[in-house]
């Protein structure tokens, strides 16, 4: 099959797009059913592998259906993203690596850097690309806040 | 009816031990009476034996003002040193964790071993003029104990033992933590722009779980909730006695009423336990989940708030994952509701800014149940205690 980069990387940004618009439900449109989100870091205080996040598509929705119950930091994300490498698979997936920044701006307009980390994404290629499996390497580990988001 | 600026800078009109002066959080000059009457002299938690788990095992943090080195030497003893080379001061070991027989300071390669003895100076022979011996030139060392897998380490060569600073406070955890070995599997940080106590008292005062959706739907809906009491220990620690409190997960949308981790050891499914180490360590327990808070004080408005998780040594990988789901929804930094306990110490460090709310309260009176402030006048009682003044009128002069 003949790869649709362009494709393939737009649902990266357009992943992006949607969570920094708060578009949720458009957002859960790009996933297939068996979708897996997780964050991940690496400690170097324990020397240990960590799971900060580990969620399917049902929790997913359970989580953004929430979130205006919970008491969150006000603001914005804005996620930069880019693409830099695609892995097609002989399973009709591709596994794409992104770099991803993440800044958080205040009501008043203050922007800063909130967190560094790469995706690690597995898409289906059936037709338009959908995601199946989105790891988070989080670099950044002292997070000024919790986001209550998925990054 | 509002209040005018003399209003405010009149003391409420309540027993001196039911209201506080906002100063305490808020005067540099209080903060660093604090670093010396109190983190000069109590035992305080730095980490847990697990991070030093094996002979030569090794891990740096900061206590409060100073670099800290924590190491497991060759005798399996827990010890901790001054992180700072004899020689001229550099700190030693800068890398956060690792395993090493000998630390070299990197300005000009003294070293250390685990026992913190100096083992080697270079070019020693120019010190002999002056009888300079490398037998006198080792770390300083601070007594350090283990209680229960919780490593304390205190400043105070003069202090009393670990055991009698506790007095018995961890029982409420004991089953929990002496069952098997743990270890810890999660760790966090944050720096809190709030002052240290205000983290504190987020762990010992259960009023503030209005602000948390989960607890209003899970927690407070459960009878057994509002009537467990309060028992307080010598030196200020408390913990929460009585029937135990079962979470009913169920009650927030999208959770399964009982949750996916091997519950611990002495714990019934879906119960809840907290026990508060006076000043700064607090130890929060739901069922599946054992959650560690510490603090590192950096000013009178900054703290680093560190986290860490605790897990049976013996989980397979599917009883960690599971465990680490309980974790991640309630406390992980992505986690329910260590995000908005971040935010209210965040907004009080904002409403006390420039001293215009001169007092705040902890009167709430409810028996020594759950939501008792009786817990911050505890606190605060030994604070006063400590700091030789009430914290409801820090301009007393400190009595020495």
């Amino acid at each position: 099959m003949l790869l649709d980069r362009h494709a393939v990387q737009d649902l990266v940004y357009r992943s992006c797009i949607l969570l920094d618009a708060a578009r949720y439900d458009d957002w859960l449109e790009l996933l297939v059913p068996q979708f897996r989100y997780r964050i991940v870091a690496y400690s170097e205080e324990i020397r240990k592998d960590m799971v900060w996040l580990d969620h399917g598509p049902d929790e997913l929705k359970a989580l953004f259906k929430n979130l205006t119950s919970h008491v969150r930091v006000l603001g914005t994300f804005r996620r930069q993203v880019g693409v830099f490498e695609e892995t097609e698979r002989s399973d009709n997936t591709i596994r794409i690596a992104s770099s991803v920044v993440v800044y958080h701006t205040t009501p008043a307009g203050a922007s800063k850097l909130f967190a560094l980390a790469h995706y690690n994404d597995v898409a289906v290629l059936n037709g338009e690309p959908r995601l199946q499996e989105r790891t988070v390497h989080l670099e950044t580990r002292q997070l000024d806040f919790g986001p209550h988001v998925i990054l | 009816m509002t209040r005018s600026g003399t209003d405010m800078h009149h003391p409420p009109q309540l027993p001196t031990t039911h209201f506080l002066d906002n100063r305490i959080y808020t005067e540099q000059s209080i903060f660093e009476e604090e670093v010396d009457k109190i983190f000069g002299r109590i035992w305080k938690f730095v980490c847990h034996e697990s991070e030093v788990d094996q002979p030569f095992d090794f891990r740096t943090l900061d206590f409060v003002d100073l670099p800290l080195l924590v190491t497991r030497d060759d005798d399996g003893k827990v010890r901790s040193f001054l992180n700072a080379c004899s020689h001229r001061g550099a700190k030693v070991v800068r890398e956060l964790s690792g395993n090493a027989r000998d630390f070299t300071c990197p300005f000009h390669l003294w070293t250390y071993d685990a026992k913190g003895n100096c083992t080697a100076v270079t070019r020693d022979e120019a010190y002999e003029s002056v009888g300079c011996d490398k037998a006198d030139l080792g770390l300083r060392e601070f007594r350090t104990d283990v209680h229960l897998g919780m490593v304390f380490v205190t400043l105070n060569d003069d202090a009393e033992d670990l055991d009698a600073f506790l007095g018995g406070a961890l029982e409420q955890v004991e089953d929990v933590l002496s069952a098997e070995p743990l270890e810890v599997y999660h760790y966090n940080e944050t720096i809190v722009q709030a002052n240290w106590k205000n983290w504190q008292e987020l762990d010992s005062e259960l009023y503030h779980e209005y602000l948390h959706v989960i607890n209003r739907r899970t927690g407070m809906t459960v009878p057994t909730y509002f009537t467990r009491n309060w028992k307080f220990y010598a030196n200020g620690h408390g913990t929460l006695i009585g029937p135990p409190l079962q979470t009913d997960y169920g009650k927030q949308p999208g959770w399964k009423a009982e949750r996916d981790g091997r519950v611990l050891p002495g714990l019934q499914p879906n119960e809840y336990r907290v026990v508060d180490i006076w000043p700064d360590t607090a130890f929060v327990v739901r069922d599946s989940g054992f959650r560690i808070d510490s603090q590192v004080p950096i000013s009178a408005t900054e703290t680093l708030v560190q986290f860490r998780a605790l897990a049976p040594k013996s989980d397979t990988p599917e009883q960690r994952e599971a465990r680490y789901r309980d974790h991640n929804q309630f406390w992980g930094p992505f986690g329910r509701n260590v995000q908005e306990d971040i935010i209210a110490c965040e907004l009080q460090r904002d409403g006390m800014r420039g001293g215009h709310l001169r007092y705040s309260l902890i009167a709430r009176e409810e028996e020594g149940l759950t939501q008792d402030e009786i817990t911050l006048r505890r606190y605060y009682e030994e604070w006063g205690r400590r700091m030789g003044r009430a914290a409801s009128n820090i301009s007393a002069i400190a009595a020495e």
